[in-house]
């Protein structure tokens, strides 16, 4: 792809499986009980290619990812000048902690791992366009695919352990706790001695 | 095939029946409000109320569900779901040519069972996570980005839903399949799928048409086509559809609501309608006229709770009901002259004529409580003023009445 398409491609993924992963904020009643406000969501139209994605209409979770994602694109296209055609790899891991003894911090158990491995192009060449737009609706389609498996995906959290499995941080949603990883080796980086825990794997091979 | 015993309980069942029924519900809203060329922002909709259907903030148009309830029978969800449920979306140019878009089907297939999963909690969950999957495919399909035009381009989207056999030859020979997700229950598993046409292009001879013709069926006389978004106020729906007078009356796009208002206003002004016709005066500021766009009605509608469809509509008891057919001129052969032809049409005229307001007004008349406002005080008051004149004039009436009768004896003898 282009490196103006980069962010884009990236976003559409993430958003759409962060959509997917997300939940509207709990309420307990008490420590089992809680209701689940809703989730409202938003078109988001692409600049440089031709295509409309869906995310949570959440300010605080799109300029996070919006943050990473940008920082990856910096670093990538930053290689340009000095490799004849960079690549590099994002991705989105879903963790839940799992309380550690005193003194030793919680620890996370990744449980999901979806990884876009970029290859930058020069220039784009004719028909690029159209088969970045093939390209991302088969993603889609895959991703929706895996989702409505339901291999695995943490329980239904009680209130004292809702901040293992959730991120509570935002006021709007609540994703499952997530984290980004940048690498530009090519190959996905994993958390250091996780990576035998790691229940899924799906590797986005662009 | 699943056994009914999968489940741990009737409530459980009765409870699974209920879901699948409310994802075919909020299914076919997002397809349709994907459909009306509308982008989603951020401050587009109101806030949901947290009773929204599956946790997602999925329009309540009522129009929409009466569509999906017309094609699946509260009392046969699951039967439709394995006959199969269909959205047909299809486009119409300014020309009158037509095209079959795409056709999105829910459907349950019972050797897909899945029984371990008994938690209704969690189907409940995972199917809101379906929908998710339909709202994220609905904006990858070439049907998406033409609807986004149909704001600027003459054309019109139509949608349909109907049950039963898929007509996917009507997309034409170029169609792609995407199974948008399979949800695994003790029932079965219920997929959503989307068959769409790969080439857009309308041929100028209209093949399709004639192709359309002949694979027409019964279903499509059952389940008329919506309109979604028409582009512009330039032409009259082409489908036949029955007039239903107790829809408020909506202005046509782009309308001036207040130009319209003020037309109406002189006109009262100028030609006051009889007290012995309505019950009361034209008054613009306390009741505004039931005048809606259809881009208004659209968002008024979006925090209607889903349940409120649960119930049936109300229907206007004592009269001859709406779907009656109207009486067909009664023929008497050889008896053109006949005095009994004449009593039969002016029955027939009588029994076809609309219901009167003044009808309606007058039973509620009749059956009112202490507290009246001081509109019907005076409609009473007129009433019992006439009602005074008649009384008074009873000597007058039998007497009348007193020589009718003895002009018939003379005549008589």
């Amino acid at each position: 792809m282009e490196g103006r398409q980069v962010d884009e491609v990236i976003a559409s993924i993430f958003h759409t499986v962060l959509f997917h992963r997300s939940c509207g904020k709990f309420t307990y009643n008490s420590e089992e009980s809680y209701s689940i406000r809703t989730v409202s969501y938003v078109d988001v139209d692409c600049d440089f290619i031709d295509f409309t994605y869906v995310c949570c209409d959440s300010e605080a979770l799109a300029s996070r990812i919006k943050r990473e994602i940008s920082d990856f694109s910096e670093l990538l296209r930053g290689a340009a000048p000095s490799t004849a055609s960079p690549h590099g790899s994002i991705s989105l891991e879903f963790f839940q902690k799992r309380r550690a003894r005193w003194p030793f911090q919680p620890e996370c158990v990744p449980w999901e791992v979806w990884t876009v491995c970029c290859e930058l192009v020069d220039r784009s060449l004719p028909g690029e366009h159209e088969s970045v737009v093939e390209m991302l609706q088969d993603k889609i389609v895959f991703i929706t695919e895996i989702i409505n498996r339901h291999e695995y995906v943490p329980k239904m959290p009680s209130r004292s352990d809702v901040d293992l499995i959730f991120d509570t941080s935002y006021s709007d949603i609540q994703p499952y706790l997530f984290k980004i990883h940048k690498s530009l080796a090519g190959a996905p980086s994993t958390s250091v001695g996780n990576t035998v825990r790691k229940l899924i794997r799906d590797t986005l091979a662009l | 095939m699943a056994p009914d015993a999968v489940f741990s309980s009737v409530a459980d069942r009765n409870e699974f029946t209920k879901f699948a029924k409310f994802l075919a519900y909020k299914g076919v809203q997002v397809i349709v409000e994907s459909r009306k060329g509308e982008k989603i922002e951020a401050a587009s909709r109101s806030q949901g109320a947290d009773t929204d259907w599956f946790n997602l903030q999925i329009p309540d148009s009522p129009e929409v569900n009466q569509a999906t309830k017309s094609a699946l029978p509260s009392d046969k969800v699951l039967e439709t779901f394995k006959a199969e449920l269909h959205v047909e979306i299809s486009v119409q140019t300014e020309d009158g040519d037509e095209m079959v878009l795409e056709l999105w089907t829910f459907g349950l297939d019972e050797t897909q069972f899945d029984p371990t999963l008994k938690a209704m909690n969690t189907v409940y969950f995972r199917m809101g996570i379906l929908l998710k999957s339909l709202i994220a495919i609905t904006r990858i399909t070439p049907a998406y980005h033409l609807s986004r035009q149909q704001r600027t381009e003459s054309f019109t989207i139509f949608y349909r839903v109907y049950s039963g056999e898929p007509k996917s030859q009507i997309l034409g020979d170029s169609v792609k399949k995407i199974q948008v997700g399979m949800l695994r229950t003790p029932r079965g598993g219920i997929k959503f799928s989307v068959a769409y046409r790969t080439d857009l292009s309308i041929s100028p001879n209209r093949t399709h048409k004639s192709k359309s013709l002949l694979l027409k069926s019964d279903h499509f006389e059952l389940s008329p086509k919506h309109v979604i978004y028409d582009s512009k106020d330039k032409r009259e729906v082409k489908e036949k559809q029955p007039i239903d007078l107790n829809k408020p009356l909506r202005l046509a796009a782009f309308v001036d609501e207040a130009l319209v208002k003020q037309v109406f206003e002189e006109f009262f002004r100028k030609f006051p309608v009889p007290k012995c016709r309505i019950s009361h005066e034209w008054k613009p500021s306390e009741k505004p006229v039931e005048c809606k766009s259809i881009l208004e009605l659209d968002n008024d509608i979006i925090l209607k709770s889903p349940t409120s469809f649960e119930l049936p509509p109300k229907k206007f008891s004592g009269f001859r009901s709406e779907n009656e057919p109207p009486l067909k001129l009664l023929y008497f052969p050889f008896a053109d002259r006949h005095p009994l032809r004449e009593l039969a049409e002016f029955y027939k005229e009588f029994f076809n004529a609309p219901h009167l307001k003044l009808t309606e007004e007058l039973e509620r008349s009749h059956s009112k409580t202490p507290g009246l406002d001081v509109e019907e005080e005076i409609e009473e008051n007129d009433l019992s003023k006439d009602l005074l004149i008649y009384e008074n004039s009873i000597q007058e009436f039998d007497d009348l009445l007193a020589d009718m009768c003895r002009s018939a004896e003379w005549s008589g003898n």
